[in-house]
C-alpha cells in the first residue's frame, strides 16, 4: 500500500541545515501493523508527518496504492489526506472549545457529509467507544484516557485505510496506554493499516513488525515471530 | 542595568522589523494627530499673553442667550458710559476694525490698505504695544492723529521719515502720522496696520452693535461682580430700545427674572483665542486623543499577540532569578524605546503637515519654535510618558507574569482574557473609518454639486468694479456708453448688491393685496439683468424710454410671485411699499409701484441660502457695482481697457474689480477645505484601523495557532480557515458599519440641511462604502492568515 523510496527532509532554519530524513526505502502492505521506534530526534515524527501528507519530503517518491502523492498540491493533498488517512498524536489535539461530539465530527464536516449523516456517524462511533456520556462535554472535562479515546475517534470517524499513531500513549498511564493499543489492534484485525510511533518496547510488542531508525535513517527491522513469516 | 535592558530592547526591534514598524507607525500616526493638537493650542494659548498686564484686560461682550450666541461688537455708547459710571475701571477703549481696506493716498501713491483699526486715544493705556518712534502716551491724543506700522510707512514714505506726514483717507480726510508701530512681542487679537482714531457717527445709538469694547481693570476686581454691574448700567440705558428690537417683555424686572436672559460679560484677553476656537479645539482634541488610546491598544494588541515569541526568554530570565519587577521595566524599556521612535517620527509627519494645517486654520504655527518652549516640551514628554504607560504597561504585566515552568514546557495559557474589549475597540475603530469615509463621500459630492451647479449664466464672463465715488452713480448712462465702446464688453449694468460678495443686504415692509412682508430689495440700473445673465420671464427690463420706471416701476423675481401666490401675469400689478427707503426720501408714503417685469430666480447668496423674495428698483444712483459681462477669450485685454478708462471715470480712485467666478470660488472655498479635513481623518483613521486590524488578526491567530493546525489535518482547506477566521470579523464590521450608518446619516443629514442648494442624501453611499471595507478587511485578514499558515499543518501542530 505504502512504498517510499529514496525519501530525504531537510530542515533549514537560519544558517543551520538538518538532514532529519535521509534515503528513507520502506514498503507497508495493506493490512499491516508497524511500529517505529528510535532514539529522539532520529526522525520518527517527521516520518510519519510525510506519510500523512502533512509535511513534504524534500527529494525521493511517495507512492500510496501505486498513486505518486509526492507531487501533488496542497488542495490535493488535503483531499486525498481526509479520504485515506487518519491521526491520532501524543497530545491528542484535540480543539477545547468544541464538544466531544463537534471534534469527532470534524473530518466530516471538511469532507462535506451532510449535518443529519454526520450526526449518525458520530453516535454509533462514541457508542463503540463508550463514550456516549461524554458527546455533550468539552475535552478539558475529560481524563487524558478519555481525551484520546476521542482523538481516535476522530481519526477513525472518516473510515480512513490508515492510521497515524504518533506516541498515541505517551500521556497516557499503562491501564489507559493498554486500552488504547487494544483499539489499535482491534482496528488493525478490522483490515485498517496502522502505523506507529512510539518509545514503548511494549507497545511495540501489540505490533506485527517493528523499524528501527536512527539519525534519519532506518537502521534494522525486526518481524515479530508469530506473525512475522506470512507477511513479508 | 537599564543600559543592558536598553540594548535588549533595540536587539529586539531591530530583529523584528515588521512588527516594529507597524507598531511604531500606529503610534506615531496617532500621536501626530495629538501633537498637532497640542500645537494648536499652544498657539492659540500664546495669542496676547507676552504681556503680563495682559493679565487685567478684559472684552465686554453680550451673552445672548435668546438666540444661543456670543456677541463681541456693542455699541459705541456703552464704553463712556461704563467709564463714568465704574471707578473700576483704569482704561478703557473701543476697537472697530476695517479688514477690507481703505483708499489711503500720500501724493500720487494709493493703496487700498487692509488692517485699519480705529480706536480711542486710550489705546495704549489697555494694549500693552509699543511704540518705535512717538510717545505712546499721547500719540492718539488728537482725533485726526494715526500709528502706523513700519511696513505700511514704507508703502507711503519709502526711506523718509513718517513722522508729522499726512496720510489721506478715501481722499477726505488727513491723518498725520505720530507714531510707528514696534512689532508685537507675540500674537495679537487684533492685527493691526493703521492706527486711527475712533469716529462714531452722531447718528449711532444703542441698537447700533459695531464696536468691540476692551477695559483694563484694576487688578483685584471681582469679574463676575462687575459683569452684574455693567449689565445693570447698560439696561439703565438701553432696556427701552432693546426690548423693542427683541420683543421682550415691558417690565424690566419682569425679563430679568427669566433664568437665561441676555447679559453682560467680560472675558479675560488672553483667552479670546482659545474661546473663539473652543469648539474646533475641543473637536480636535476628542478626536486626537481617541485617535491615541487606540493606537495605544492597537500597540498591546500587537506586544502580546507577538509575546510568545518572548515567552522562552522570559521563562528563562525567570528560573536564573530574574525578578518580575526587573522584567516590568525590561518590558516598560522596550516600550519606551519605541514611544520614543514614535514621537520622532511623529515630528517629521507633523512637519509635513504642517504647511496644509497652516492654511485649514489660518495660522503660521512653526514647529522649531514651540520645540524650545518649556510648556510645550513638558506637555511632549508627559504625552511620551503615558503613551508609554497606556501602551505597555499591560502586555509588561502580562508578560512579567508567565510562570517558568509552564514556559518552559511550553505550556502557557494565551488567554481569552481582554478579548471583549480589544473587538470593541476594533470595532469603534471601524466606526470611526466607516463613518469618516462616508462623511468624505458626502462631503465631496456636495462640493462638486456646488462647483458645476448651473448658475445659469457663466460667472466668468461676470466682473464687478466696485463704485467708489458718489457721482459716478449718477452718470449711469455715461459710464455704461464708455464702457460699451471697449471692444469685447457685451453688456454693462449698475447693481448695490454682488452676487456672492455682498452678505446682508436692504430689507423693507411690503404689503400686496393686503399682505404685508418683510422682503428684500436692490436697487439696479437697466440692464443689470444682461450683464448678469439673468433672463426676463414676463414683462420687460427698465428701460430709458420710459422715465417713470425709476419713480412707479419694479422688478419682481420669481419667488415673489410665488410668495405672494399671484394668479396669472405678475406684471401690471400694483405692490404696495410700506416704509421709506433711505434714499428716496422724497416719495410720498406708502408709494405704489407697478410690477413690469419677472426676473428668472437666480443665486445671489451661495448655496446655503434659499431664493428669497426680491424687488428690484431702478435705481442707478445708489449703486455701488458696475457689472460687466464680457467675451471671457479676451479678458485680460479687456480688462486693461477697463482699467484705463475707469482712470477717466473715478480719478481718484484705483480700480478694485473682481471676477464673479473668483468671489464664486471663495463661496465654495469653504467646504473644500471641510472636505480636506475630512479627508485627513478618514486617511488616519484608516491606517490607524488597519493597523487595529492586523494586531487583532495576528493575536486571534497566536492564539488558534493549534486549533487551525488541527483543523487542517483533519481537512480543513486554506478556504475553510480563511473563512472561519474572517467570519469572526465581517461580524464585528458589520456591527460597526450600522453604527457608522446611523452616525454618519445624522451628521450628513444636518450638513447637507445646511444648503438649500444640495444633492439628496445619497443612500447608495452607505452600502458601497461598507462594502468596500468588507473586501478591503477580508484581503488584509487573508493575507496576514496565509502568511501565517502558509507552513504545513505539521510545522503548524509543532507550535504547541
Ligand atoms: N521545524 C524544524 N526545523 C528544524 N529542525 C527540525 C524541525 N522539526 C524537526 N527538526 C529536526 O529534525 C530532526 C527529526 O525530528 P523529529 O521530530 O522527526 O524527531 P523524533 O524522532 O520524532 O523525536 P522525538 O522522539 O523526540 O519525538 C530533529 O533533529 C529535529 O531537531
Ligand atoms: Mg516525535
Amino acid at each position: 500500500m505504502i512504498d517510499l523510496r529514496q525519501l530525504s527532509k531537510i530542515y533549514r532554519t537560519d544558517r543551520v541545515e538538518t538532514a532529519a530524513l535521509t534515503n528513507i526505502n520502506l514498503k507497508v502492505a495493506a493490512g499491516e501493523f508497524v511500529t517505529i521506534m528510535g532514539s529522539s530526534g532520529c526522525g520518527k515524527s517527521t516520518l510519519l508527518n510525510i506519510i500523512g501528507l502533512l509535511d513534504a519530503p524534500a527529494a525521493g517518491e511517495y507512492h500510496f496504492n501505486g498513486k505518486a502523492l509526492h507531487g501533488l498540491s496542497e488542495k490535493e493533498k488535503t483531499a486525498f489526506r481526509t479520504a485515506n488517512i487518519g491521526f491520532i498524536f501524543q497530545s491528542f489535539n484535540l480543539i477545547d472549545r468544541l464538544t466531544v461530539t463537534e471534534n469527532i465530527a470534524l473530518p466530516l464536516y471538511y469532507a462535506g457529509v451532510d449535518a443529519a449523516e454526520r450526526k449518525e456517524r458520530v453516535a454509533k462511533i462514541l457508542a463503540q467507544l463508550n463514550l456516549s456520556h461524554r458527546a455533550a462535554h468539552h475535552p478539558k472535562q475529560l481524563s487524558g484516557g478519555q481525551q484520546q479515546r476521542v482523538a481516535i475517534a476522530r481519526a477513525l470517524i472518516g473510515k480512513p485505510r490508515l492510521i497515524l499513531a504518533d506516541e498515541p500513549t505517551g500521556n497516557l498511564d499503562s491501564a489507559n496506554g493498554n486500552g488504547v493499543m487494544e483499539m489499535l489492534c482491534d482496528l488493525n484485525d478490522a483490515g485498517t493499516t496502522v502505523i506507529m510511533v512510539t518509545h514503548s518496547q511494549h507497545d511495540a510488542g501489540f505490533s506485527k513488525r517493528i523499524i528501527y531508525m536512527k539519525d534519519g535513517q532506518i537502521v534494522t527491522e525486526k518481524f515479530n515471530r508469530n506473525v512475522s513469516a506470512a507477511l513479508v | 542595568m537599564f543600559r543592558t535592558n536598553l540594548k535588549i530592547a533595540w536587539r529586539n526591534l531591530v530583529n523584528n522589523k515588521i512588527y516594529s514598524t507597524t507598531n511604531i507607525g500606529g503610534l506615531a500616526v496617532g500621536i501626530s494627530a495629538f501633537i498637532m493638537m497640542l500645537l494648536y493650542q499652544t498657539h492659540l494659548a500664546s495669542f496676547d499673553a507676552w504681556d503680563s498686564s495682559f493679565k487685567n484686560v478684559y472684552e465686554i461682550r453680550i451673552q445672548e442667550h435668546s438666540k444661543n450666541r456670543v456677541n463681541e461688537d456693542l455699541s459705541p455708547l456703552l464704553i463712556p458710559l461704563l467709564q463714568q459710571k465704574c471707578p473700576e475701571i483704569e482704561a478703557a477703549t473701543r476697537v472697530n476694525s476695517n479688514s477690507s481696506g481703505e483708499l489711503l493716498r500720500v501724493g500720487d501713491i494709493r493703496i487700498y490698505q487692509g488692517d485699519i483699526v480705529s480706536v480711542d486715544s486710550t489705546f495704549f493705556e489697555v494694549y500693552p504695544l509699543q511704540l518705535k518712534e512717538g510717545n505712546r502716551n499721547t500719540a492718539l491724543n488728537d482725533p485726526h492723529s494715526m500709528v502706523i506700522t513700519e511696513e505700511v510707512a514704507k508703502k507711503f514714505f519709502g526711506n523718509q521719515n513718517p513722522m508729522g506726514k499726512a496720510i489721506r483717507f478715501d481722499e477726505t480726510q488727513d491723518y498725520i502720522v505720530t507714531g510707528i508701530l514696534a512689532p508685537a512681542k507675540g500674537p495679537t487679537n487684533i492685527d493691526i496696520s493703521v492706527l486711527k482714531r475712533i469716529k462714531v457717527p452722531g447718528w449711532a445709538g444703542w441698537g447700533n452693535f459695531a464696536y468691540n469694547c476692551f477695559v483694563k481693570l484694576k487688578p483685584g476686581t471681582n469679574t463676575k461682580l462687575f459683569a452684574e454691574k455693567i449689565t445693570n448700567i447698560y439696561f439703565d440705558a438701553a432696556y427701552d430700545i432693546l426690548k423693542r428690537w427683541y420683543k421682550w417683555p415691558d417690565d424690566r424686572k419682569q425679563y430679568m427674572r427669566i433664568p437665561k436672559h441676555d447679559a453682560l460679560d467680560v472675558i479675560n484677553v488672553p483667552a479670546l483665542s482659545l474661546e473663539h476656537a473652543k469648539m474646533q479645539l475641543f473637536v480636535l482634541s476628542l478626536l486626537s486623543a481617541v485617535i491615541v488610546v487606540v493606537a495605544c491598544m492597537n500597540f498591546t494588541n500587537q506586544s502580546i499577540a507577538n509575546s510568545d515569541s518572548r515567552a522562552k526568554e522570559i521563562g528563562i530570565r525567570k528560573a536564573l532569578g530574574a525578578m518580575r519587577g526587573s522584567l516590568t521595566s525590561q518590558f516598560l524599556i522596550e516600550t519606551l524605546l519605541q514611544c520614543t521612535f514614535a514621537v520622532l517620527v511623529s515630528f517629521i509627519l507633523v512637519e509635513l503637515l504642517l504647511p496644509a494645517f497652516n492654511q485649514l486654520t489660518w495660522s503660521d504655527i512653526k514647529l522649531l519654535k514651540y520645540c524650545t518652549q518649556p510648556g510645550f516640551v513638558s506637555k511632549i514628554l508627559l504625552t511620551l510618558a503615558a503613551v508609554t504607560l497606556l501602551a505597555g504597561i499591560y502586555p509588561a504585566f502580562y508578560l512579567s507574569g508567565y510562570k517558568p515552568v509552564l514556559v518552559l514546557k511550553g505550556i502557557f495559557d494565551r488567554g481569552t482574557g481582554g478579548m471583549l474589549l480589544r473587538r470593541f475597540l476594533l470595532s469603534l475603530q471601524f466606526v470611526f473609518s466607516v463613518t469618516f469615509v462616508i462623511a468624505l463621500v458626502i462631503i465631496s459630492r456636495q462640493t462638486s454639486f456646488m462647483q458645476h451647479y448651473d448658475l445659469g449664466f457663466k460667472p466668468e464672463e461676470v466682473t464687478y468694479i466696485q463704485i467708489k465715488e458718489d457721482s459716478t452713480g449718477a452718470h449711469f448712462d455715461y459710464v455704461q456708453q464708455q464702457l460699451l465702446q471697449i471692444p469685447h464688453v457685451k453688456k454693462v449694468g449698475f447693481t448695490d448688491f454682488a452676487p456672492f460678495v455682498d452678505e446682508g443686504g436692504n430689507y423693507t415692509l411690503y404689503s400686496y393685496q393686503g399682505a404685508q412682508k418683510d422682503l428684500r430689495f436692490i436697487n439696479i440700473s437697466r440692464d443689470f439683468f444682461a450683464a448678469m445673465g439673468a433672463t426676463i420671464i414676463d414683462g420687460r427690463d427698465f428701460s430709458a424710454a420710459t422715465p417713470s420706471d425709476s419713480t412707479q416701476s419694479i422688478i419682481v423675481n420669481e419667488a415673489f410671485v410665488h410668495a405672494y401666490n399671484m394668479k396669472g401675469s405678475a406684471v401690471g400689478q400694483l405692490v404696495t411699499e410700506d416704509f421709506y427707503r433711505v434714499s428716496s426720501t422724497s416719495k410720498p408714503n406708502p408709494h405704489q409701484y407697478r410690477i413690469v417685469g419677472v426676473v428668472k430666480d437666480f443665486m445671489i447668496l451661495g448655496f446655503e441660502k434659499g431664493i428669497e423674495p426680491i424687488i428690484f428698483y431702478n435705481n442707478a444712483k445708489s449703486a455701488y457695482y458696475a457689472v460687466l459681462k464680457s467675451d471671457q477669450r479676451y479678458i485680460n485685454e479687456t480688462m486693461r481697457s477697463v482699467t484705463a478708462l475707469w482712470k477717466n471715470v473715478e480719478p481718484a480712485h484705483p480700480i478694485l474689480m473682481s471676477n464673479v467666478k473668483n468671489s464664486f470660488s471663495k463661496v465654495i472655498g469653504l467646504y473644500d477645505r471641510l472636505q480636506k479635513v475630512v479627508y485627513v481623518f478618514a486617511v488616519v483613521t484608516i491606517i490607524i484601523a488597519l493597523v487595529g486590524l492586523l494586531a487583532l488578526v495576528a493575536y486571534n491567530l497566536k492564539r488558534r495557532m493549534k486549533e487551525i493546525g488541527i483543523r487542517k489535518v483533519v481537512g480543513a482547506s486554506l478556504g475553510d480557515i480563511l473563512q472561519m477566521l474572517n467570519a469572526e470579523f465581517l461580524g464585528l464590521l458589520l456591527v460597526a458599519n450600522l453604527f457608522a450608518w446611523f452616525i454618519a446619516y445624522v451628521l450628513m443629514r444636518s450638513f447637507l440641511n445646511e444648503f438649500e442648494y444640495r444633492i439628496p442624501m445619497p443612500y447608495f453611499v452607505f452600502p458601497v462604502v461598507t462594502i468596500c471595507s468588507a473586501v478591503l478587511t477580508i484581503v488584509i485578514i487573508s493575507m496576514r492568515v496565509m502568511k501565517a499558515i502558509r507552513t504545513t499543518p505539521a510545522e503548524v501542530l509543532k507550535y504547541e
